[in-house]
Parts: C-alpha cells; structure tokens; sequence
C-alpha cells in the first residue's frame, strides 16, 4: 500500500491513470452493435477521443513503469505540511459551496446566497470580530441584492425559489 | 451609402446605439451572460422604436458584448463569453506582471479596430466575401474545425501530451447529451437532465472561474492581491502605438475574423482561436505567448470583434445568419415584417447599409467608452483575494444558472471545475479543455453531415478533393510540424516532458 502510494505522487503515473480511468469510462459508455447500419455516426467522435486518451495514458504509463524499473519514481506530487492549511482553505470552501447547494433547494436563492458569501468573506478574513462579520454581512446582502436587480428586472432571469417552502 | 451614413449619424441612432453598447459592457462582462441572450432579451425593448434604431442598438450590443467579454478573461482568468478564451491566455498573465490597464486599453483598441474591418468588410466587399463562404459545406467546416484544434500545440504548456489529452477530455464532454445523427443518449448515466448536454457557457466557467477561485483561496497566504496595480500615465497612447506598430499582424487578425465571421455556425469563439494560432505561427518571437504577449490579446480581439460585423453580411445578402446573435437580430426584422437577404438589399438598402455604419460607429464608440471605464475596472485587481474569490465564485455560480435557468448547470459547472482543478496540478492546463468543449460542438456535426454524404459518394471524395479541404488539411499538417519541430528544436526533450 505504501509502495502504491509512493507511486501515485509520481505525476506520470498518476496521469497515466488517470486518464486510463476516464478513456475506460468513455469507451464503456459506446453502445453495443453500433457497426450495424449508421449507428456507428454517433459515436466515431467519442470513440476516437476514446482511443486517443488510451494512447495518452500508454505513453504515461509506460514513462512510468520504465521509473519504476529504474528506481527513479518522482514524488513530485507529495503533499508538504506547509500546504495543509491552504488545502483545508480549499476543502472548507467546497463544502460551504456544497451546503449552499442544499440550502438554496430548501431556502431559494436570498438566504442561501447571502450565506454563502458572508461566510466565505468571513472565513476568509483575517481578523474575526463583531466589526469584521458585521461588514462580511453588508458586503453579502449588498452582492446578493445588486445581483437580483441587475438578473432580475434588467436580463429577467427568474433566480431559484425555495423547493421546500413553496 | 452616403444617405444612409448620414441616417446613421442621426442622434437618435447615435443614442439607441449607445444604450446598446453600455447593455453590451455589462452583458460581456458578467460571465454566464451571452451576447446572443443580451440581444434576445432586448428585442422586445426595440418593438417601440423605429426599424434603423432598433436593430442599430441591437448591433452596439453585439458589438460590445465582444469587446467587453475580454474585462473578465484578463483581470480574473474567466472569459465573460466563449469568444474571450484565447484572450486571457495572454491578457491574464499580463494582469499577473502589473500591466493590467495595458490589457484592457489593447483588448479595447485591437475590439474597435476589428469592428471597424469587419463593419468595412461589410459596406465593401459582402457579395464577394460571400461567394467563398459558399464553398464551404460540412466537409471544409470539419476541417476548418480541425485546424482550430492545432492551437492545442500553443496552448499545452509543457506536455504537448497533455494539452492533446485535455482537448480529448473537453471533447468527451461536449458529447454528452442527444446525439447530433440519431437522437440517441450518450453518456447521461440515466440522469435526464444530462439529456440536454453540457452547457458549453457553464462548462466554460467550470473550467476557467472554478480553479481560478480554488487557487486564489490556496494562495491567500502567499498573495494578498490578484496582482500589484499602480496607475500609470501615458499606458493608453503607449499601448496604442504598440498596437498600430503591428499592421501586417492587426491585417491578418482581421481577415481571419472577418472570414471566419461570414462562415454560417463557425462564429467569434472560432475566428480568436484560429487567429491566436496564427500569431503564434507567423511571429519570429513565440516564446512570450500565453506569457503576458500583447500580439496574443490583440490576436484574438481584433478577429474576436471582426466577426461580429461579418457574422451580418450572410444575413443580409443570403438571408442566412453567421452566429447566434445575427440570427437573433434576423428574427427582430422578421417580426417587422422584413426578411432578411438579397430582397431586403433591394428593396430597405437604406436600412441594410445603415446598419453597416452603426456597426462601424459602435466600434468608435466602444473604444471612447472602453477608455473611460477602463481605469474603473482595472481596480477589480485591488480587491484583497479573500474578498474576490467568494464574489468571483458567487458570480460564477449566477452565470452558470442564468443561461438555462437551471440549477443542474450549476452543478455540472463545480463538477467540472473541481475536476479541473486538480488535474491542473498534474501539469494540465485548462485551455486545451476549454478548446476541447468549443470545438466539441463545431466538428461533430460537420463530421457526422460529411459521413452521411460519403456514404453516396465516398470518404475519399467528401473529405480529401476539392481546393477548400486541401487547403485546410495542409494547413492543418502545417501547423501541427511548426509546433513539433520548434517544440523539439527549443527544448531538444521527449515530448512528454
């Protein structure tokens, strides 16, 4: 498993795979009999990306197993501990984009958007004091309404109601 | 042509063509709003005016919006439409070196300029220029298609792998969805709402806004601004003259984005790329593309802008419109009564040629309001990272929802994004992605159009004979060896590094 691991933060490996996976996905995806008649027509452009992503991830592969062999695998993709706390940024800002998802299905677009953006500004923002949430608060009510004015009554774009509270 | 320059200098078209154009500025800058969907929209706003004067403001908005899609694709890396990509390969990292105002004050001249050569294209020379549009039917759109993708050698970054891989993984998902031949679902997973496809204008944000605002929030402890911005006096002339010294590059641009305007479907997004490319080919300096290259952000506008006007002269001369928006302003004279094609010339020449004027006005009139909002929008960049990055993302998520009113687009967009994201860590850049899902849409029904007239003619005959197919897949071959062999001679390394 370590072994394993090591060779996944060697960049072409994990392109290597990556792309395996994706060309395996999309060829898997092709309908059966399609060189029965035209059916084929539809999927001549997929399958070709297909077979091009499979050629890709050869040659990555390949360049891989050939470190291997070698013993040079890079780790050139290994975390450093420096990087941890931007990447807990990034992973507390996907989860509040995917708690606005479910509160803009409950709540419509003004409560889960005028969430959304006070709590990034506000987690985001250095110092956390009453001044600073407060004016993380204006910055978002004052967003989320010039954004419904100018979608709304200029390009008439009907924002997301709330599917629970209807 | 002189009456109607003179209808065109009137002041009521003057000030309904400038409503259109400042409609325009916002509808190019916000990302998710389109110009097609600006134009739409303000259709039923021109119902009260007088013919001339409506469609007049129409075109300002067109005409803007092109401009104006650059404002986002420079300062933050988002495109504000698909016709703004290849902009900001150039325009951001411009931006990123401190020249920002100097981004926008060429992203703004090379717009005008390009309007202008398409505007004069369209008062000069619109029946020749279509006679050539003619000769391309699905077959040479397939290939023209094509050598837009050899861009991928320009924009790959390191791994010209990679970059190919990208464009395979942007096409793949411009799949998704009906099937252009026999209606057939590919790759829905069941999930009706995939049935639709994969906006391209939330795929586009996906892959530009979503990472952009990943890796803003992973560099807030390193970077507190998107870049340092210090006004500068004298940046508009200087950057004009650099502009002006480039006339055989401005000339090339320009006839790009006037050809590629009058081609039926191919439209602005095509005629950047192809141009950018073509910068690329014919300069003696390409290291500094896709580093901050003024050439690169002036490549792509002046074509970007000239199809816009071009995009009108199959609409007024063969009553079939060059892109979206023309097919929209060919609705708002069909609701008047008056159909677009070589009857509307003969019968409202008038009102054809007036329309020429306004387009060729609304590119004077962009520059001069380009350059006063210029200096206003260039302080986007001194907004703090912390603050931008949820603002960027919350614009993001309204755009992807705008365009189709649908909230599975939004999810589709983070979906996208995320995944884009982290493969840029393994070197991949999002451009060839970005191309993959323009270009997806483009060559797929040529391709699948061509396949059915070989089957009563022969592949043969359909994809390799006739002076058009020649001359694009020689081109296209061209293209592919300037970039290997210069990518071989420049680095002397395996093409996988």
């Amino acid at each position: 498993m370590k072994k394993f691991l090591k060779i996944i933060q060697d960049s072409d490996f994990a392109t290597g795979i990556l792309l395996l996976i994706i060309a395996s996905f999309s060829y898997g995806g092709v309908d059966e009999g399609i060189w029965d008649g035209y059916g084929y027509i539809d999927w001549v452009f997929p399958i070709m990306s297909s077979f091009l992503l499979f050629a890709i991830s050869a040659v990555y592969l390949s360049v891989g197993i050939i470190k291997l062999v070698k013993g040079n695998i890079n780790d050139d993709l290994k975390i450093e501990m420096s990087q941890i706390p931007s990447i807990i940024n990034v992973v507390v800002y996907l989860l509040l984009l995917f708690i606005y998802l479910i509160l803009l299905y409950i709540f419509g677009f003004w409560i889960a958007s005028i969430l959304l953006l006070w709590s990034g500004i506000a987690y985001f923002r250095g110092e956390k004091n009453i001044r600073s949430i407060s004016k993380s608060l204006g910055i978002a009510l004052l967003t989320c309404l010039i954004a419904y004015i100018v979608f709304t009554y200029v390009f008439w774009v009907p924002f997301p109601e709330s599917r629970v509270f209807m | 042509m002189i009456e109607a320059f003179f209808m065109a200098i009137s002041p009521s078209y003057l000030m309904y063509m400038t409503i259109g154009i400042l409609l325009g500025l916002v509808v190019g800058t916000l990302p998710g709003l389109t110009a097609t969907m600006g134009t739409a929209l303000l259709v039923p706003f021109t119902f009260g005016l007088p013919t001339g004067e409506g469609i007049a403001m129409l075109g300002g908005l067109y005409v803007c919006a092109m401009f104006s899609d650059a404002i986002p694709a420079c300062l933050v890396n988002t495109p504000g439409t698909p016709a703004a990509m290849a902009t900001g390969f150039d325009g951001h990292p411009m931006v990123k070196q401190g020249r920002g105002q100097e981004a926008i004050v060429a992203a703004c001249f090379a717009s005008a300029l390009g309007t202008i050569f398409g505007a004069a294209c369209y008062l000069l020379l619109a029946w020749p220029m279509v006679s050539v549009a003619l000769k391309f039917g699905p077959p040479q759109f397939f290939w023209l298609g094509v050598f837009a993708l050899t861009i991928i050698g320009s924009l790959a970054g390191k791994s010209i792998l990679k970059g190919l891989a990208g464009a395979a993984i942007g096409i793949i998902i411009s799949c998704v969805g009906i099937s252009h031949a026999a209606e057939i679902n590919r790759f829905t997973l069941n999930i009706p709402e995939l049935r639709g496809g994969v906006s391209l204008v939330a795929g586009l944000i996906g892959v530009f806004a979503v990472p952009q605002v990943l890796s803003m929030i992973l560099d807030l402890k390193k970077q507190e601004y998107v870049a340092e911005y210090k006004p500068e006096s004298g940046v508009i002339l200087r950057t004009i003259k650099k502009v002006i010294s480039a006339p055989i590059h401005f000339l090339r641009s320009a006839v790009i984005g006037s050809f590629i305007g009058i081609l039926p479907g191919a439209g602005s997004p095509i005629a950047a790329i192809v141009s950018y490319n073509e910068a690329i080919r014919w300069s003696k300096d390409k290291s500094q593309y896709g580093k901050g290259d003024i050439r690169g952000v002036t490549a792509s506008e002046i074509a970007n802008n000239a199809a816009a006007p071009a995009a009108m002269i199959p609409l007024v001369t063969l009553g079939v419109p060059g892109s979206a928006p023309a097919a929209v302003i060919a609705g708002a004279l069909m609701l008047r009564g008056l159909n677009p094609g070589p009857e509307l010339f003969g019968t409202n020449a008038a009102l054809v040629y007036s329309f020429g004027w306004s387009l060729l006005l609304a590119g004077i009139i962009v520059f001069f309001i380009g350059m006063i909002a210029t200096p206003l929008l260039v302080k986007i960049i001194k907004i703090p990272l912390r603050l931008l990055a949820p603002l960027i993302m919350f614009l993001a998520i309204i755009g992807a929802y705008a365009i189709r009113n649908n909230i599975f687009d939004v999810y589709l967009m983070l979906i996208i994004g995320i995944f884009v994201f982290l493969v840029r860590r393994l070197g991949f850049h999002p451009g060839p992605i970005g191309l993959g899902l323009i270009l997806g849409p483009i060559i797929e029904p040529s391709l699948v159009q061509s396949l059915y007239i070989s089957h009563a003619v022969g592949v043969q005959k359909v994809f390799f004979t006739g002076s058009v197919n020649i001359i694009l897949i020689s081109l296209s071959v061209i293209s592919v060896s300037a970039v290997a062999i210069s990518r071989f001679r420049s680095k002397g390394k395996s093409v996988v590094d």
